[in-house]
């Protein structure tokens, strides 16, 4: 199956909660979304589901238009964030459920639940708490048992809405790959939801960043990294995010140089030939954290902000004239607040954004 | 500010002990962060320290003074919670000036120390906004203006951060130990997020089953685990932890494990252990250059500028390696990898405990 959304718009009163979202997730693949709360989501995931209506635009399951199609005859695995556990049925029979219900009447006997319930069990650790109810769970715990109920079908469609928020960081990392091993061996599509830009980008195909309701990219994760379309999707992704620095282009010899700070930042030729119409104008240049050294002699002037010394790296927050910007360096020496430094650019393909739209030239 | 001594603390509800003979101390005008995860006995120790609980065996002490019996307003704490527990129909000003006008404060001496407050944390553009219009970032900046304008003895930190979009704790995490750090305040910091932990604490207690298991700076926790806990703990991705066999060999010693095999220097002789590694002191070569260890990568998780490769050796054991990114390595790929000798820790698979002086 192929779930494709065209133009999707969905209005709650005045507020637009979606707007001209068009995507297309593919079987076997994972299409990861993640924005900021309030960026649509869920609703994205409902929507899919046919829990709610769209306003505008059309879902399209193989080609056929699902607007006529009932929930329970879309075939869709929803994993929602509140859970929704039967509180009286123990772990295994929450899990089980799905199978039992009359829409797949015949499809499991006894021996093909048990088999299709352990096998999820056993991927999130959740074997021993089988026999649990729900009251006697941790929020964690609830939160796989949710998965679990989603995983074990056999669906058109996979909607995960944050589906490993709640769990350790070991067990998080642990089910990201197996998640994505298992997902991509199914015949069908998975929608990925997440508030963590570092979650979505490990597990996806194909990125879809949304923020207020609108697609601002789509693409593969590395491609959404490197070449961010805006300065928001340069603010959620990395870890930290990409540094975004006020200045001005200026001619420098044949080419083009990025000024700021006192500092100049040459151009690498063809990001130079394509701006060259640009020179004297107002830009920010988008520089990964890692792209950025402290030096003793050149560079621009700025003062250390705050200092996180992390073991294998530290970082080291700097205000420059009129920017704080974060350099993630090796971890070796420490930094007081206030202190004087200066700030090289080492980057090999700098972003450039417009100073006033933000989108990337 | 003060000095802030624990000696052999207790704290049971019942016969469940949550706090467990603990003894540390967090010095004038540094941060202390208390780190576990849930059920360690964090919360429990800073409730203590606040007042709010009381102090079922041993003593807390602010600069000699002992506290244990003082209710929380003779304290002079001030603390800041994970929901910022702000006064929804106040302005930023008002929600900053309430501790002073509890105290009816003259007006002038309110002005000028929240227009103080307001000016360190940034927040002088929206002195005369709702706080409910503020991002969380911002209302949590409101919540610590308030406690720093009481100037205090101590500064409470409850999981400050919990509550944020991951961009905001970035932000506010860097603030808070700016803010921390130049006005030397004595500050308390509980969080069961290690990055948080590291990132901002002077030293840090890290706690698990109301047991202390290792105080020191977060360059001695990651450099020097006291144990396997500790270990597994601090770092992320966490520490690698292999079973291995040591045997004398050749007149040297090998350290062989599921999948792999090196050449180690340790003093205790042959015997069972745990071998750690971190994930960004594992080599990732081309399976044909050969190795300590050949497997097959799992899953790659890009995460920018590095690579997390998830390995699985061919006699077993599960392997994360970090490298830098984006590296040229997908899922499918076989692979050798290094175990560097000096970068191993060793612990004693019994007590957990680590082998003195087998960590670099």
């Amino acid at each position: 199956m192929t779930i494709a959304v065209e133009a999707l718009g969905k209005r709650f009163g005045a507020l637009w909660a979606l707007r001209e979202v068009s995507l297309t997730a593919r079987p076997g693949a994972i299409l990861a979304v993640t924005g900021p709360s309030g960026a649509g989501k869920t609703t994205l995931c409902r929507l899919i589901a046919g829990i709610e209506t769209p306003s505008r635009g059309r879902i399209l399951g193989d080609g056929e238009d699902w607007a006529r199609r009932p929930p329970g005859r879309r075939g869709v695995a929803f994993m929602f964030e509140s859970y929704a556990l039967y509180p009286q049925l123990s772990v295994f029979e929450n899990i089980a459920s799905p199978l039992r219900s009359p829409r797949v009447r015949g499809r499991y006997d006894e021996a093909a639940i048990a088999e299709r319930v352990a096998e999820v069990l056993a991927l999130t650790e959740m074997t021993a708490l089988a026999e649990r109810l729900p009251g006697a769970l941790s929020g964690g715990q609830k939160q796989r048992v949710a998965l679990c109920r989603t995983l074990v079908q056999e669906p058109s469609v996979t909607l995960l809405d944050e589906p490993i928020a709640h769990l350790d960081a070991k067990l998080r990392h642990w089910l990201r790959g197996e998640l994505r091993r298992r997902q991509t061996a199914a015949p069908v599509p998975t929608v990925w939801c997440t508030p963590d830009a570092l979650e979505a980008m490990s597990v996806a195909d194909t990125l879809v960043v949304l923020i207020e309701g609108r697609v601002q990219q789509i693409g593969t994760p590395e491609e959404v990294y490197r070449r961010p379309a805006n300065v928001r999707v340069a603010r959620l992704i990395g870890d930290p995010a990409m540094n975004l620095i006020s200045g001005a282009l200026e001619g420098a010899g044949d080419g083009l140089a990025f000024r700021f700070a006192g500092a100049r930042v040459p151009l690498p030729g063809a990001l130079a030939a394509r701006l060259a119409a640009r020179a004297g104008g107002a830009v920010v240049l988008g520089v990964r954290p890692n792209e950025l050294a402290l030096a003793d002699d050149a560079g621009a002037r700025g003062e250390v902000y705050a200092f996180e010394p992390f073991g294998k790296y530290s970082i080291i927050t700097v205000r420059l004239a009129g920017d704080v910007i974060k350099v993630k360096a090796p971890p070796v020496r420490s930094f007081r607040p206030g202190e004087p430094v200066r700030v090289a650019v080492r980057a090999e393909a700098p972003v450039v954004f417009d100073a006033a739209s933000g989108a990337r030239l | 500010m003060a000095r802030v001594d624990l000696a052999a603390v207790w704290k049971l509800y019942g016969a469940v002990e949550a706090v467990r003979d603990l003894t540390l101390a967090c010095a004038d005008g540094t941060m202390l962060a208390l780190l576990g995860p849930s059920g360690c006995g964090k919360s429990s120790t800073l409730k203590m320290i606040a007042g709010i609980e009381a102090v079922s065996r041993g003593d807390i002490r602010f600069d000699d003074r002992s506290v244990s019996a003082l209710a929380p307003g003779a304290r002079n704490i001030a603390m800041v919670f994970e929901d910022y527990a702000l006064y929804p129909h106040l302005s930023v000003f008002e929600n900053v000036a309430f501790p002073l006008r509890l105290r009816r404060a003259p007006a002038a001496e309110v002005a000028r120390r929240v227009g103080d407050a307001l000016d360190l944390l940034g927040l002088a553009e929206v002195r005369d906004d709702n706080v409910r219009r503020l991002s969380g970032g911002a209302q949590q900046r409101v919540a610590i203006g308030r406690a720093l304008v009481r100037e205090p003895a101590v500064v409470l930190f409850d999981e400050p951060l919990s509550h944020l979009d991951a961009d905001q704790k970035i932000q506010l995490r860097a603030e808070i130990k700016r803010l921390q750090t130049m006005n030397r305040l004595t500050s308390i910091l509980v969080t069961h997020d290690q990055t948080e932990a590291i990132a901002m604490a002077d030293r840090v207690a890290v706690l698990n089953l109301g047991v202390l298991q290792q105080l020191g700076t977060p360059d001695e926790l990651y450099a020097r685990p006291a144990n396997l806990f500790v270990a597994g703990f601090i770092g992320e991705p966490p520490m690698n932890l292999l079973a291995a066999e040591a045997a004398a060999e050749n007149g040297g010693c090998v350290l062989r494990g599921a999948g792999w095999r090196i050449a180690a220097t340790m003093g205790d002789g042959p015997g069972r252990v745990i071998a750690g590694i971190r994930p960004e002191d594992v080599g990732v070569t081309a399976a044909d250059a050969g190795g300590d260890a050949l497997g097959t990568v799992f899953f790659r998780e890009p995460r920018g500028d590095a690579d997390v490769l998830v390995v699985d050796l061919d006699d077993g054991a599960r392997v994360v390696a970090e490298v830098a990114g984006p590296s040229p390595w997908r899922a499918g790929d076989r692979v050798a990898l290094a175990f560097p000798p000096a970068r191993l820790h060793l612990f004693d698979p019994e007590s957990g405990r680590a082998y003195a002086g087998a960590a670099p």
